[in-house]
């Protein structure tokens, strides 16, 4: 691959034309209010991607700036950016040109999200600050409100939600671990935290320090990997700037930040300060949320007039979490605490290299540390001494007194009252480099940017796991060390070609192409180095623009295809070891209700499974864009996505033997209850009764003989899961009277996830025969939806839905008196859910039985309504023949005339649904809620918002079709509950 | 005496419309009118309208409660003024051959202009003997040492032989009914309406696992075992005001070697060692009930606030054979995990059973045990030391000539006013209350008989 990739590389190279004439492109970038010079401002010659950085008196030089038509575009922290074409030939004079401050007094101002179609050409929207202030945004999570269809969700810190991107929850293929998150550049990586599959969590991200956001929906660069479900780009405040101090408060949050751009040396330096805190309960005000954001960016940019190179360097983090310690309502002085810290840093170099055969050069490092300690201290007490197990090894193990063995494999805890300190110590840790070589050529009317790229990332946990304090207090617990778990590393190489070319008069289109290699290595493990190639292709055509006469002024479509690798969590890689831990020996409680149990404890090692392939997506991305006579503008998209080999977890079970010893057979022993010590025998389990007087000779006891499984999880690869969708954003030409602008957005999204991996499930048990030959079944398909939920027989193995929201924002902007007010409505018109029995192979995985009790039945198919089901496993197995796999439905019902016992057992193993109108179809009546917004400026440096959310208070009612009720919106899951805002920002 | 009562209803009526109209004035025009009113009992075939039982209309709003008595024909007459009632009636007749108990309970039933001036209720019969009986339910804990929460790994029942015969059998179970607390509102899925959806089959639910003793278990005459539910070990050690339960005559349920749903040790036996720490080494191991478990869990969930307990004898097959069948599977209403089995329980085997409600939601509580079974229910206050308990049959203890000086009276909790505990020590047989309906039979002790020892 690597060859190609090179080969690829040199050719592209060998072929460019080095023929070009050149000049130095110069100008200055002023404010257009007053006329001073703005420096830092960045200048972009978008087609060839020369560029410059003003200084401090706003001029700046770009040196070999060929001859032709080139789009140049300025940015610049707190202003508007701005885009203009120029013929760059000899007689090229110096360039001026005027920004606009960012504020309400422009004609223009966005508080949507936005197709960000002049740069990308696949699916994604950009949001900027002003619509972040709008919507008062506590949580980045919040955003996904502002996309295409979006719901608005009542921003608060206590929950951790995880953003998602084309996706809904309770959903097979986990999309929020599929959904990368960038701050500047750094992702934030939540492969190594243990107790969950899914995205990171963006709450210690504060959002006063957002200056945009790129949402890509569609076919990310290949730049870009370790995803599944698209990537999140966020953009902090870099550049000179105000004092700018935001306050914000809701029902249960208030927030503060302050933040400026300053000049130091010849750079600047971003220093924001941010404090956020929310309750759980108004009632109790006391277990909280706490945010406190410290970071500080600077940025300079050296040999600004020839060949210039910018230094970006940054340093942010969060102390705070989650406490309950100083709740009164907590029973004692129990508290659970958990910390949510980070530190994350980053530097990266950009150089204008403007060489023949290399235009850029860039560089990134970043690292992110976070301490994720759960410290809980908790009020204990009990009665009777119970069994702490410690145990690591395989065998009978007595419990004994900790004063006489501390490290006993089993100590009996103290009974009375005491408290116990744990701690969960997680510090998932993520490093990444990546350099990335540029070079933009012209082919005749051809602009073609090549890029190559290499990434190296790693994470690693550096946390202790789980652990207690007092040893002497420990509960049944095994240590299990994230620190000594092998690290993730994978090393990805990337190269990409945009061509950009006009086509007829008018017309252009864009191409990128690109493939990414992903070679994974994990050192120490059964996974050794795994490759996954992500090709990914994005095509766009504008076939018109600016056709003024025209019904259609502009037009525009786009196509694009791309696949994409999740690389696993840990949870996955490194599930924990299993302690089967079963009673083997239950001699009766002493007079002070001491119990000296037996366990058989059979370690399971976690089960690594080597043939576990990496989560991967395959996406159909399609787009048109319009502009219609009089200023409409409307964007399309369309997508198809499926994921491939979701990771999920299940069951495996070995089938083991056991030796039980119980009371009775000591009641007979001849050795008073007082003077009996025990031992029993690591391997055999047979427990000996001696007497510490020594008068009577020891007793062997005989115990009984059982037969079980012991159970492990491990990750397997699920069954495909498909999208797909359309989403649409319909801009009306602004009502100029009335200053009001009418959006109204939407999407329909259809989702189909259906198992149908065969999994063991051990019902439980096994009557009439005392558990000496335990059966197991295997159903097919599982119906959990995250992939650390282990899969169980359930009433379905899949679900499909498809949900259509419509939602109307009415914008009023007047500019004169700085003022914004917004209205929202977002409804549902269509949302209908069904639960699944399907397989591919035609076989049959549920009957429909005439009452909830039946075992028998016909085949269900899904045009059945209002019938109860039962579901067979496809197989069982017996316990002394685990490996043969007996088909389910011939034998039971043979056993039901033949062998009462068999069908018996067989029954448990039948589930059923728990009312007849389970798997019926369900589609919900329409609902809506509605959400204000105002923002309004007082002079340059105040600003005030407030929001009211589902400000109506919809009391109305859904009906549902598969029960035939209804029930309210309110305090429902389909719109968020009345709630408030407000904030203040003041530029100093 | 049909004349007698004409005149009564004659006078009632005058009585009540003189009462009206004397209050009458244009500023009060809202006096309820007063009307007469029959509750007309239906009697199962077979069996002759009984006269003499108590029926009562209590008005749903907390108002007046109205008494009367059926006649010959099992017709109960009321002068009642406008409004909405519950009906209960409940009483014993004892045919010389065996006691017939009479239940029977309507609620909403609307008293007014423009409506049936009757009402009809079936009257559910149950023929008994005095028997076994549930004589009391210590399930609610009562507050730590340390006052931070209640201990409730105490919980016990105790089995009484309410009769001058000795009890034996091998067959004799313990169960309780679903769902697990009687304000649950996931009780609402056990009712379609207001009928409760096992009312009309032949079974009651047994929820979660049954107990069975083993062997031949005897009960002597008007003796009792005390059969721990949890926590068969001495209590009081670290829980002062708890149970002491280190008692070689105490019976345990204790098996945590049957294996039942789950999908691992955690789920499949009872062995919570918490719930269930090893018995108490006193205790013999043939006092131990085994178990079946028919539901996913470490422990059986005999509920802390509102249990609905009741005791069965199987009849041509044992407890175990029995709810390990198959064809008595059964699966809580509205549930389809393992966590919400049980199987069916014959509702001619049960003997006794008792309906505890949670004394704080009792507006919101649900009749798990159907009428023939327990008729009304027992309010219960948790985590007090508190239990519920029979109360004494005053007439027929009394008529027990060894009684003579025997019985402790002034005891204020027992309605009977008798001191059954004291009583016993005593040397005395006492006849417990048993008309099926536990809001008759029951009352609630401040300190649960086991403490009071």
């Amino acid at each position: 691959m690597l060859k190609k990739l090179i080969t690829i590389t040199v050719l592209l190279f060998g072929c460019i034309s080095l023929c070009a004439q050149t000049m130095v492109l110069s100008g200055k970038i002023t404010d257009k209010k007053d006329g001073q010079p703005v420096s830092y401002a960045s200048v972009v010659l978008e087609e060839n991607k020369l560029w410059a950085t003003t200084g401090d008196d706003g001029s700046f030089f770009i040196s070999r700036v060929p001859y032709g038509e080139f789009t140049l575009t300025v940015q610049c922290l707190g202003y508007v950016g701005k885009s203009q074409k120029i013929i760059v030939s000899a007689a090229t004079k110096p360039f001026n040109i005027a920004l606009e401050a960012d504020n309400l007094t422009l004609e223009q101002v966005e508080v949507v999200a936005r197709r960000d179609e002049e740069r990308a050409n696949t699916t994604s929207y950009l949001i900027d600050r002003n619509a972040i202030d709008h919507r008062q945004t506590l949580n980045l999570t919040d955003i996904s409100a502002l996309l295409p269809g979006g719901k608005t969700v009542n921003s608060t810190l206590i929950d951790d939600d995880r953003l998602a991107l084309r996706s809904d929850a309770a959903e097979k293929g986990n999309a929020s671990f599929g959904t990368a998150i960038e701050v500047d550049g750094v992702r934030l990586d939540n492969n190594a935290m243990m107790d969950e599959t899914a995205g990171a969590s963006t709450r210690n991200l504060s959002s006063s320090d957002i200056e945009s956001v790129e949402v890509v929906t569609g076919i990310p660069s290949v730049e870009y990997g370790d995803l599944s479900n698209g990537v999140v780009k966020i953009n902090v405040r870099k550049g000179k700037s105000p004092l700018i101090v935001e306050s914000s408060v809701n029902p249960h949050s208030k927030s503060i930040s302050v933040s400026k751009g300053l000049q130091a040396g010849s750079g600047i330096l971003n220093v924001s300060a941010g404090h956020a805190k929310s309750l759980s309960n108004l009632v109790s005000p006391h277990t909280a949320y706490k945010r406190n954001t410290l970071s500080l960016r600077y940025t300079n940019t050296l040999f600004r007039k020839k060949s210039p190179l910018t230094i970006e360097a940054g340093l942010s983090g969060n102390i705070g979490g989650y406490n309950s310690s100083s709740d009164p309502d907590e029973m004692l002085d129990s508290y659970e605490r958990v910390r949510d810290n980070a530190i994350r840093g980053n530097i990266s170099l950009k150089w204008l290299a403007a060489r023949k055969w290399l235009t850029n050069l860039s560089f990134s490092g970043s690292f992110s540390y976070q301490d994720k300690l759960t410290e809980t201290y908790k009020n204990s007490s009990s009665a009777s001494s119970q069994p702490y197990i410690h145990t690591m090894e395989e065998g009978y193990f007595i419990a004994e007194d900790y004063e006489s063995n501390p490290n006993a494999n089993i100590i009996l805890g103290p009974t009375g009252y005491w408290y116990v300190r744990s701690y969960n110590d997680q510090k998932p840790i993520s490093i990444n480099i990546k350099l990335k070589g540029e070079l933009n050529k012209q082919f005749g009317k051809v602009h073609s940017q090549f890029s190559l790229g290499a990434q190296l990332s790693s994470s690693g946990n550096g946390g202790r796991g789980l652990y207690y304090e007092n040893p002497r207090l420990a509960p049944t617990w095994r240590e299990y060390r994230y620190d000594e778990l092998p690290w993730m590393n994978n090393l990805a190489l990337f190269a990409e070609e945009k061509m950009e070319a006009p086509l007829w008069e008018g017309a252009s289109a864009k191409l990128t192409a690109g493939l990414r290699d992903d070679i994974t290595i994990i050192g120490g493990s059964e996974y050794g180095n795994v490759s996954s190639l992500s090709p990914r292709a994005n095509l766009s055509i504008s076939f018109w623009k600016d056709r003024k006469n025209s019904l259609i002024e502009a037009l525009g479509a786009r196509a694009g295809w791309g696949r994409s690798f999740k690389l696993p969590s840990f949870q996955v890689l490194y599930p924990a070891p299993n302690y089967s831990d079963i009673l083997a020996f239950t001699p009766g409680s002493t007079a002070d209700n001491k119990a000296y149990y037996a366990y058989h404890t059979y370690p399971s090692q976690a089960i690594r499974n080597p043939g576990l392939k990496w989560q991967y997506t395959d996406q159909i991305d399609l787009g048109l864009e319009m502009t219609v006579k009089g200023g409409t503008k409307i964007s399309v998209s369309g997508f198809y996505n499926q994921t491939y080999r979701p990771y999920v977890s299940v069951y495996k079970y070995t089938p083991y033997t056991y030796r039980y010893t119980g009371q009775n057979e000591i009641e007979g022993c001849g050795i008073a209850s007082a003077d009996r010590r025990y031992e029993i025998d690591q391997a055999t389990g047979q427990v000996t009764v001696f007497d510490r007087t020594g008068i009577h000779e020891p007793v062997q006891l005989i115990g009984t003989t059982r037969n079980s499984y012991v159970s492990n999880r491990t990750f397997i690869n699920g069954s495909k899961v498909k999208r797909y969708g359309i989403e649409w954003i319909i801009d009306f030409a602004r009502i100029k009277p009335l200053r009001t602008q009418i959006r109204v957005d939407g999407k329909y999204y259809a989702y189909s996830g259906v198992d149908q991996t065969l999994f063991a499930y051990n019902y439980g048990g096994s009557v009439s025969n005392g558990g000496s030959y335990p059966l197991m079944a295997y159903y097919k398909g599982g119906s959990s939806t995250s992939a650390g939920t282990v899969a169980t027989a359930g009433t379905s193995n899949g679900t499909e839905s498809r949900q259509m929201n419509l939602n109307a924002t009415i914008t009023t902007h007047i500019p004169k008196i700085r003022l914004i007010v917004s209205m929202r409505v977002e409804s549902t018109l269509y949302w209908y859910k069904r639960s699944l029995n399907r397989l591919s192979d035609g076989e049959v995985r549920a009957y429909a039985i005439a009452n909830r009790e039946d075992s028998f039945g016909q085949p269900y198919s899904e045009s059945m309504r209002n019938t109860f089901v039962a579901i067979y496993p496809a197989y069982y197995s017996t316990w002394d023949k685990p490996d043969e796999l007996i088909p389910f439905a011939e034998k039971f019902a043979w056993a039901r005339d033949n062998d009462q016992q068999l069908f018996n057992n067989l029954s448990r193993m039948v589930v059923r649904t728990n009312y007849a109108y389970v798997l019926n179809p369900n589609t919900l009546s329409a609902w809506f809620s509605a959400n204000l917004s105002v923002t309004k400026e007082i002079g340059d440096h105040v600003s005030v918002s407030f929001y009211a959310n589902n400000f109506f208070n919809n009391m109305g009612r859904v009906k549902s079709s598969q029960t035939g009720l209804k029930s309210s919106l309110f305090g429902s899951s389909y719109i968020p509950k009345f709630y408030y805002g407000l904030s203040l920002k003041i530029k100093l | 005496m049909k004349a007698f009562v004409t005149f009564l209803k004659i006078a009632a009526v005058a009585m009540a419309a003189a009462a009206i109209m004397s209050s009458c004035n244009k500023e009060d025009d809202s006096a309820p009118k007063i009307f007469e009113f029959d509750v007309v009992f239906n009697f199962p075939l077979g069996v002759d309208p009984i006269a003499g039982i108590e029926v009562k209309a209590s008005q749903s709003n907390g108002g007046g409660v109205y008494e009367s008595t059926t006649d010959s024909e099992g017709v109960a007459s009321f002068v009642l003024p406008a409004g909405i009632y519950n009906i209960v009636a409940s009483g014993i007749h004892n045919d010389g051959e065996s006691l017939i108990i009479c239940n029977a309970s309507k609620s909403g039933v609307i008293v007014g202009d423009k409506m049936l001036p009757q009402a009809t209720l079936p009257m559910v019969i149950s023929r008994k003997v005095y028997s076994l009986i549930i004589k009391e339910v210590y399930c609610g804990g009562v507050m730590k040492d340390d006052q931070s929460a209640a201990f409730n790994y105490d919980k016990y029942i105790t089995i009484y032989n309410n009769s001058p015969e000795d009890y034996s059998s091998e067959n004799l179970a313990v169960t309780m009914a679903a769902g697990y607390n009687a304000e649950a509102n996931t009780n609402s899925k056990l009712y379609t309406g207001d009928v409760y959806n096992y009312a009309a089959t032949d079974f009651m639910p047994a929820f979660n696992g049954i107990w069975y003793f083993q062997g031949t278990l005897t009960i002597p005459a008007f003796s009792e075992i005390v059969v721990n539910i949890h926590g068969a070990i001495d209590n009081t050690q670290t829980v002062s005001n708890s149970v002491n339960f280190a008692n070689a005559d105490y019976y345990c349920m204790y098996d945590p070697e049957y294996e039942g749903p789950g999908t691992n040790a955690n789920n499949k036996y009872y062995n919570n060692t918490s719930y269930y720490p090893a018995p108490a080494d006193v205790i013999p191991t043939s006092h131990y009930l085994k178990t079946v478990k028919l539901g996913q869990g470490n422990a059986w969930g005999f509920s802390n606030v509102s249990p609905a307990v009741y005791i069965y004898e199987t009849q041509g097959t044992s407890p175990k054979a029995s709810a390990e069948d198959a064809a008595n599977a059964w699966m809580h209403d509205g549930y389809n995990t393992a966590a919400f089995g049980g199987c069916k329980v014959n509702r001619n085997w049960i003997v006794d059973g008792v309906e505890v409600w949670n004394s704080e939601k009792i507006s919101s509580s649900w009749k798990r045990l159907t009428d023939d079974i327990d008729a009304g229910h027992i309010s219960f206050t948790s985590k007090q030391g508190h239990s519920v308990y029979r109360n004494v049959d005053k007439e027929a203890t009394e008529a027990l000539p060894e009684n003579a000086g025997k019985l402790v009276y002034g005891y204020g909790e027992d309605p009977s006013g008798i001191d059954a505990e004291a009583s016993i020590k005593n040397g005395a047989h006492i006849f417990f209350a048993d008309t099926n309906n536990s809001s008759n039979d029951f009352h609630e002790r401040e300190k649960c008989a086991l403490r009071a020892q």
